[in-house]
């Protein structure tokens, strides 16, 4: 299936103050952001309005709902703050306030909206708490279980230790088997996402702030989980999905064909904070490998709904054929983000951690990043989004290796792996040890002071 | 004696900074305590090294690292390394250079003689306060004697500093030029393409129909260049398989040719980024806007988004470790992954992008011997995975256009035929023990001792940029590209 897309046409630019009607039925539209000013190369990239479905949000019937949904979100919107500036927004045209005055009261009633997150999904929005959907229990070996890490130190595969002033915290190598195990979970993803009719695309990892705001994505703040570049290369910070870099790439299309379906590998980048103990080592590192799904469908509920499904099919079917371990959950509103309507994540048993670890996660964004981004049908109707993971690797490398762990710390090897691992093993075993460089972390920088070193 | 106060360019250009100190330095405690003569030189500001922190910065920073100093290693590639710097424009006095080492090599000895000497005398006072019925006198005598040695070693100390904050300096910017080091860029070979179909030439398209990458590109939509980044692009689905595809193809080569794999991080500190390349400002590279857990580049303590599959994350890893078994070396090592580097043109191209996938190598030999042998057997292996690409050219870099840790470069390029260009999609530089030197990375042999290590590292093949050199030689006939993907 050939990538049916269809360019808008170039939008005229617009000016940075503008009267705009303000009545339920009008579109709202944000000033564009003009590019910084600096000296190494910056595009201009031009940003579509922000559409939002102001009928609804301005409504009055929807406050009670919306003020409800707010809630249990844990949002800081105020849906009662957007009414006054609604109503005094409506007052000072009539009374025929000035251009300027009128934009600015505008402008502070968009970014109030924009903080609205999503609604919630009915089947979901009166959860308190994830409901478990499925679960496969471990089975425990005979044998002591080992944890991830100390797994691999026996292959001799992965490095955490002693790393933070030169390549910073949370950084980590796979080296070795794990290194290959890496690459091919990957090429093992995507051939299975192909077969499904998923179109690979190959994705940049550093974007405009501005289209992972348009996702969903805080980007200011002490609490962001987004790395920037240095300002003098322009308005540029660190992709932490490829789910960033479809929307951006979708920005502003008109789509044939739905629904339409996506994958790509991406490196991701997020600055996340240690939370607890079990997430030392591999569980939370700041950059990673993570092969996206993202679908875009008719802006239909009963659409997404159903592309989210077979999203969530695919994580499945994917992972019982790595003979996974795991358990898929319908999250509650608190745990869904801006973004999601509805959302899946699938836990899987790290018996090395004792806690069921989230490996995967798939969400119903139905029109959220659509308005926001521009992503319409050939009838010019907003799009519905959907992005599920289909291997976020660490975890993944984490998951199988306790998972699937022997007797002497080797790691067997799920079947539809194999082949894409040189050999074909069906156990991952490390070199030799006689063949393996034994390094010593020299724990002084004055060490060699007191050594026999030779002068070359 | 003044002594010449000078800067030099590198490659690409080094300016040396006018403003702010650091503040692990002070400039006027400095030059109060200096000689007249030295206060002249002392109005700029000193060097700033996250690599080598000087005893007067020891108080208030961390010294992670202490390269070698040895004078030795000076005297031995003096020659080289007048010839070289003379071919770059660096006026240097490596003479003096070479004296003020040796004197500092002097003067350390007798700090560390002056510092044994005190510590003897604090115990003997100690132990003579405990005595009973001992004379003061001798205990004052004690006490003047070592307030005495220490304002010595105060002073020893500031003379210390003065040539660290010089003359080991610019040891440590010195370039690692040696005997492999040409001073003008030669050709080396050129490589026919290793085409697999011979096509029948009755078949063949014309020479005058076929396409360039770019209107490849364009009549089959293979790729959208995009405003979301700088020179950011998506690939479509036949790019992006091979792209995926030539990653697995290459990784599996290099598996039979006995290399291991490493999965590195994307991000490297200054001290990374200055210990590998001698460039503390990164100037090819990204930073990131400081987090808790780094500063901007004025800090030192900048973090640079380098991509895994540079050399950059992969010779930290064995920064500040000792190899305990050496018999394992050589070592082949390579990773798959991202590369990013500044691209100051505005320019839609996958030849010159900020983000690109590859491949990397690195070659760990206990000698210098063992190094030039793997020297050969890497370059056939260069040769060998990119004939399958097109013609090949190899060249040897000129010393003017070498980064501080090469010895030598060799480049190679591909042809694109229809273009009608070479397009550079690897390098391999020679580094020696570069890195041995600079990051505390040694081996260490049967008789206990620690010896340096000697690599080469470069990329094996730039992906992103051998796409259109397929495009290119591939079109209109589907064999040529199907070899990628058996």
């Amino acid at each position: 299936m050939s990538l049916q897309v269809i360019k808008t046409l170039n939008r005229p630019s617009q000016s940075l103050c503008r009267i705009m009607k303000m009545s339920h039925r009008n579109i709202i539209k944000l000033p564009l952001r003009q590019s910084s000013n600096s000296r190494y190369p910056s595009p201009k990239l031009e940003l579509p309005p922000i559409v939002l479905n102001t009928e609804f949000l301005l409504n009055p019937d929807n406050k009670e709902a919306i003020r409800n949904n707010i809630k249990a979100r844990l949002s800081d919107a105020d849906i009662d703050k957007i009414h006054e500036l609604a109503a005094a927004g409506n007052q000072q045209e009539q009374l025929a306030a000035a251009e300027c005055q009128q934009a600015d009261q505008q402008e502070q009633l968009l970014a109030e909206l924009v903080k609205c997150p999503n609604m919630s999904h009915p089947k979901v929005a009166n959860l308190s708490e994830p409901a478990i959907v499925f679960q496969r229990d471990f089975v425990p070996p005979d044998h002591k279980i080992r944890s991830f890490e100390e797994i691999a130190r026996i292959l001799g595969g992965a490095k955490f230790n002693n790393l933070k002033p030169f390549t910073g915290e949370r950084s980590y190598y796979l080296t070795g088997v794990l290194a290959e195990l890496e690459q091919a979970l990957i090429q093992w993803a995507v051939s299975q996402l192909e077969e499904k009719g998923f179109q690979l695309i190959s994705v940049p990892d550093i974007l405009h702030s501005d289209i992972i705001r348009r996702c969903g994505m805080n980007v200011d703040g002490e609490r962001t989980q987004v790395y920037r570049l240095d300002p003098r290369f322009g308005d540029a910070a660190l992709s932490g999905t490829a789910e960033m870099a479809i929307g951006g790439f979708l920005m502003g299309k008109q789509l044939t064909d739905l629904p339409l379906k996506i994958c790509a590998v991406s490196r991701c980048y997020r600055a996340e904070a240690a939370q607890n103990v079990q997430d030392k080592g591999l569980y939370r590192v700041h950059q990673f490998y993570k092969v996206e799904m993202f679908m875009v469908t008719e802006g239909k509920t009963e659409a997404s709904q159903e592309a989210l499904h077979e999203i969530l099919a695919i994580e499945q079917q994917m992972f019982d054929s790595l003979g996974l371990a795991y358990k898929v959950l319908d999250m509650s509103p608190d745990e869904l983000g801006d973004p999601a309507a509805r959302k899946y994540d699938v836990e899987a048993w790290m018996p090395g951690r004792n806690f069921w670890g989230e490996i995967s996660s798939c969400s119903d964004c139905t029109d959220f990043q659509a308005r926001r981004l521009n992503i319409t049908d050939s009838n010019g109707r907003f799009c519905h989004t959907v992005n599920g993971t289909a291997c976020a690797v660490p975890r993944m490398i984490l998951a199988l290796c306790e998972q699937h762990q022997t007797l002497n710390g080797s790691v067997a090897v799920p079947a539809p792996l194999r082949k894409f691992l040189r050999g074909n093993p069906d156990v991952l075993a490390g070199k030799p040890k006689k063949q393996r460089a034994t390094l010593m972390y020299v724990n002084s920088a004055n060490y060699f002071d007191n050594q026999n070193v030779a002068r070359e | 004696m003044l002594r010449q106060f000078f800067c030099w360019r590198m490659r690409g250009g080094f300016r040396r900074r006018k403003e702010e100190l650091c503040g692990l330095c002070s400039m006027s405690t400095s030059s109060q305590r200096l000689s007249s003569s030295r206060a002249q030189e002392e109005k700029s500001p000193p060097p700033r090294s996250a690599l080598f922190i000087s005893g007067k910065q020891s108080a208030k920073t961390f010294k992670l690292l202490s390269p070698d100093l040895f004078p030795e290693n000076l005297t031995r590639r003096k020659e080289i390394l007048k010839t070289v710097l003379k071919c770059r424009n660096v006026s240097l006095d490596l003479d003096e250079l070479e004296r003020d080492l040796l004197h500092y090599k002097e003067l350390k000895t007798r700090s560390d003689q002056m510092r044994q000497e005190r510590k003897s005398l604090q115990e003997e006072i100690k132990l003579k306060k405990k005595e009973t019925g001992i004379d003061p006198n001798v205990i004052q005598e004690l006490i003047a004697k070592e307030s005495s040695l220490k304002s010595e070693l105060s002073a020893l100390n500031e003379e210390i500093w003065a040539i660290e904050e010089k003359a080991v300096h610019n040891y440590l910017q010195l370039p690692n030029c040696d005997k492999l080091t040409v001073l003008e860029d030669k050709m080396v070979s050129t490589i026919p393409y290793n085409c697999t179909d011979s096509q029948d030439k009755s078949t063949a398209a014309p020479e005058h129909s076929l396409l360039t990458y770019d209107q490849l590109i364009d009549r089959d939509e293979l790729v959208e260049y995009s405003a979301n980044s700088h020179t950011s692009y998506y690939l479509f689905s036949t790019l992006a398989k091979l792209e995926l595809r030539l990653c697995w193809r290459i990784q599996q080569t290099l598996l039979d040719e006995g290399f291991e794999q490493f999965s590195n991080p994307d991000f490297v500190k200054t001290i990374g980024i200055e210990g590998i390349s001698g460039d503390i400002e990164g100037k090819d590279l990204l930073n990131l806007l400081p987090t808790q857990d780094f500063g901007d580049r004025e800090s030192l303590n900048a973090m640079y988004l380098v991509g895994g599959a540079s050399k950059y994350p992969l010779i930290s890893y064995f920064a500040r470790h000792t190899l305990q078994n050496p018999q394992v070396l050589p070592l082949n090592i390579f990773s798959i992954g991202r590369q990013y580097s500044q691209v100051t043109e505005e320019n839609s191209s996958l030849l010159n992008t900020q983000q690109s996938t590859a491949i990397t190598l690195l070659n760990i030999s206990a000698s210098r011997n063992e190094m030039e042998l793997n020297l050969d057997r890497i370059l056939n292996l260069y040769t060998h995975i990119l004939q399958d690409f097109g013609e090949v050219r190899i060249i040897q870099k000129g010393a003017s256009d070498l980064d501080l840790c090469e010895e030598t470069r060799y480049v190679f390029q591909v042809c694109l035929p229809v273009s009608k260009k070479f397009v550079q999609v690897g390098e391999l530089s020679v580094e020696g023990d570069y890195y041995s030197r600079r990051l505390m990375f040694k081996q260490k042999d049967e008789q206990q001792t620690y010896r340096n290590v000697w690599t080469l590292s470069g990329t094996l093949l730039n992906i992103t940029r051998i796409l259109p050199i397929v495009l290119e030689t591939t079109q209109n006939n589907p064999k040529l590209i199907q070899k990628f993907y058996d």
